[in-house]
């Protein structure tokens, strides 16, 4: 079974009500998608959000470059049963580009299983679990209208809550944590987000006044490439951190380990260059005794799913999967999130497909 | 879908050339357990694991016999074997140590699974990373002109990489060994060195430097697998790169050989890591901390050389030891072959190995799931 057609595709999906980074506003997810399609007529997909040049530099512009000039060429007219020599190419090809390279290695998965006729989870050893807890997040703004949001979340069945903080003044962070951690009472797991904000001194300042609310860790107190200053915090404060912005690479997590900088790994499909990657960054987790989020960027269904198939096959200690919240119009059907615990389709592959008359093509190479 | 039995069953293979090892004492045969998955859909999975590897991994025939009847084959029986996930880490959770048998039942486990899903077992791996298989040879010891007929004897018939015991004393007989196997091959062949555990790190760095003249691709655990210190000052006192072999036992060496760049190389064994899952992750925590690794084996049957074959098919390795069931007068798996230097498998599913049943001593089974 041979890769025959390559097709990239782009789709900009408005949010409602939008969301917003400390960079600015975001009020579209604009996705791009890619479809490999085998000498036997079977397909598989991949979606990876395109405009997040704010977290990893990548825009939807750079994602379809590096896969026309750079991944193609590995992939088209290539046996599938060669995938994991596609994907070590990869790497050697094009450094970074990490988004680009997982919407390939997504859509490689979902075509070995579909040809299997077996769903992804399955196909990676995992199985249906009781629950899986899903997580939901608190963006910035007033105090009053995060508490009321938590309490929503947890009227809709979630236990897990992350709160962005790293706004000016600091003040605003603690009263919005407080009022959170009010509304929801001590059953519910709390955790900050700082997205980098703080420097190595604020950090722990900040980190040891918020600590009265109960965290279950601080995700991303400093600077992404501050390797030092993340280990520096960790030995300064009682609460473990999560690496986000600083994990992309195999590379980056051992660097992680070697200087016991984090308790916890945040492995999201698009930072890792897709689902192999992430299971070798689980790897090393667990042989690290480290904790594990899988998460994602705000992206459409299908990406989400992807990553929800790899949480069925492995242990994480919670999945963050919202990203489709806010979606107007997602051109794949389905859910991922029912009373707080994640829901996996049961078809083929990864058990959902977009509707192409949404997606706009970008370009298509075939064998 | 379920496993509805784990069968266990007891063969000795004969060696057609008896082998000694460091500390093994003259193996004249292989003493495998095999396993057999049985399941409620029809197919079964097959696994295999060396008994008498008691000087590499503690194992016995009876224990690995043991464990398995007693503790984790009542783990499998009742359950999916497509939650493979689930139930190699419980099985990891059930017994300290149990190489050989989690191996064995790992190894079981992708071949059911691979056989349920029609395809073949590196396909689960998530697909061949190489188009081919080619193996070194060893040269074990022996006076200098054996090792050199020996030597040219290999390359003769297909093989590219060669590894010659070390570790002799007085260490000129290893000296004018090496010069001699070198002379023979020429310098297009890749020559390294196994110590298995000879010399401290003291003489390792002294005596690796008088061997620099020699073009070594890497040394092979020269120093106790227990001295990690003396493993790492190796590594940093010399130009020759420095492979742990006796020094994984785990995903947990792995761990400290990666972090603490102890090594530059890792030579990854199935019967050491519990399996082919426990290869894979292995190979991913070695990965990211930069090593290189050869896949191999101890001395097996032809399933379970198989297995590490699918493996070296899955996973980015630099060398390859594949020709453990070479030698073996009656091996009762057929499906594997090393032909011309190279190994080759057959495109069935899962392993892609047939094994002769009936020629097998079964030695008890486990038909009801564990209580609890």
């Amino acid at each position: 079974m041979r890769i025959r057609r390559l097709e990239v595709f782009t789709a900009r999906l408005p949010l409602e009500p939008g969301f917003s980074h400390f960079t600015g506003r975001v009020t579209a997810l604009e996705e791009v998608f890619v479809r490999l399609t085998a000498d036997d007529g079977q397909a598989g997909w991949g979606e990876v959000r395109g405009n997040m040049s704010y977290f990893s530099g990548e825009s939807p512009s750079s994602i379809v470059a590096a896969l026309r000039d750079y991944l193609a060429p590995l992939v088209v007219g290539r046996p599938l049963r060669e995938r994991a020599a596609a994907l070590a190419g990869f790497d050697r090809a094009l450094a970074g580009n990490a988004a680009a390279k997982a919407a390939l290695d997504i859509a490689l998965h979902d075509l070995a299983a579909r040809a299997a006729g077996v769903p992804l989870y399955r196909w990676l050893g995992g199985r249906r679990a009781e629950r899986v807890a899903g997580s939901e997040c608190l963006f910035y703004g007033p105090a009053a209208a995060a508490a009321a949001q938590a309490r929503a979340y947890v009227a809709q069945g979630f236990r897990i809550l992350k709160v962005r903080v790293g706004i000016e003044p600091f003040a605003l962070d603690i009263a919005r944590v407080g009022a959170v951690r009010e509304a929801v009472g001590p059953g519910v797991s709390l955790a900050v987000d700082a997205n980098q904000a703080w420097t190595v001194k604020q950090a722990i300042a900040r980190i040891h006044a918020l600590e009265r609310f109960g965290l279950d860790c601080v995700e991303q107190p400093v600077a992404a490439r501050d390797l030092t200053g993340m280990a520096e915090v960790a030995r300064a404060v009682g609460t473990p951190l999560m690496a986000d912005e600083s994990l992309y690479s195999l590379e980056d997590a051992m660097a992680l380990v070697r200087l016991g900088a984090v308790g916890y790994f945040h492995v999201k499909l698009v930072k890792a260059g897709g689902l192999h990657r992430a299971r070798q960054l689980i790897a090393l987790a667990e042989a690290a005794r480290l904790g594990y989020v899988l998460g994602q960027m705000n992206e459409g269904l299908l990406a989400t799913v992807a990553a929800a198939h790899l949480a069925l096959a492995s242990t994480p200690k919670y999945t963050e999967l919202y990203g489709t919240d806010g979606i107007v119009r997602d051109p794949t059907p389905g859910h991922v999130y029912e009373s707080g615990a994640l829901v996996v389709p049961e078809g083929p592959g990864l058990g959902v497909t977009p509707d192409e008359r949404t997606l706009e093509p970008a370009f298509e190479r075939a064998a | 879908m379920k496993i509805t039995a784990v069968e266990v069953y007891r063969m000795d293979l004969p060696l057609e050339t008896p082998f000694q090892h460091f500390a093994s004492g003259p193996v004249r045969a292989l003493e495998e357990v095999y396993v057999r998955l049985l399941t409620d859909a029809g197919p079964a999975g097959h696994g295999e694991a060396r008994g008498n590897s008691h000087y590499l991994t503690g194992d016995t025939p009876v224990r690995v016999v043991a464990e398995i009847l007693q503790h984790l084959g009542p783990k499998l029986v009742g359950r999916d074997p497509r939650d493979w996930h689930a139930l190699l880490a419980e099985l990891d959770r059930t017994v300290v140590g149990a190489h050989g048998a989690r191996s064995a039942l790992d190894m079981a486990l992708h071949d059911l699974v691979g056989r349920l899903y029609g395809v073949p077992v590196f396909e689960l791996l998530g697909g061949a990373v190489r188009e081919t298989l080619p193996s070194n040879q060893s040269i074990f010891y022996g006076p200098p002109d054996a090792a050199a007929r020996q030597a040219a004897e290999y390359v003769g018939a297909g093989f590219r990489h060669l590894k010659v015991r070390a570790g002799l004393r007085p260490f000129q007989r290893d000296v004018d060994r090496i010069r001699a196997v070198r002379q023979a091959v020429g310098p297009d062949v890749s020559l390294a060195i196994d110590l298995n555990m000879a010399w401290t790190a003291r003489e390792a760095v002294a005596l690796l430097r008088q061997l620099e003249p020699f073009d070594l691709a890497y040394a092979e655990q020269p120093v106790d697998y227990r001295d990690l210190g003396g493993l790492r000052h190796v590594t940093q006192h010399t130009d020759i790169p420095i492979m742990a072999d006796e020094s994984v036992q785990s995903l947990d060496d792995v761990l400290v050989l990666a972090r603490d760049r102890v090594v530059d190389l890792l030579h990854l064994k199935l019967i050491k890591l519990g399996g082919i899952a426990g290869l894979w992750r292995a190979a991913a925590v070695a990965e990211t901390g930069g090593l290189e690794l050869m896949i191999g084996q101890t001395n097996e049957g032809g399933l379970a050389t198989a297995a590490a074959a699918h493996c070296a098919l899955a996973v980015k390795a630099r060398y390859l030891e594949l020709y453990g069931s070479e030698g073996l007068a009656a091996d009762p798996a057929s499906g594997f072959a090393l032909r011309d230097g190279v190994a080759t498998l057959t495109a069935e599913p899962g392993l892609g190995v047939t094994l002769d049943v009936p020629r097998l001593k079964p030695v008890g089974a486990v038909t009801r799931e564990a209580a609890g």
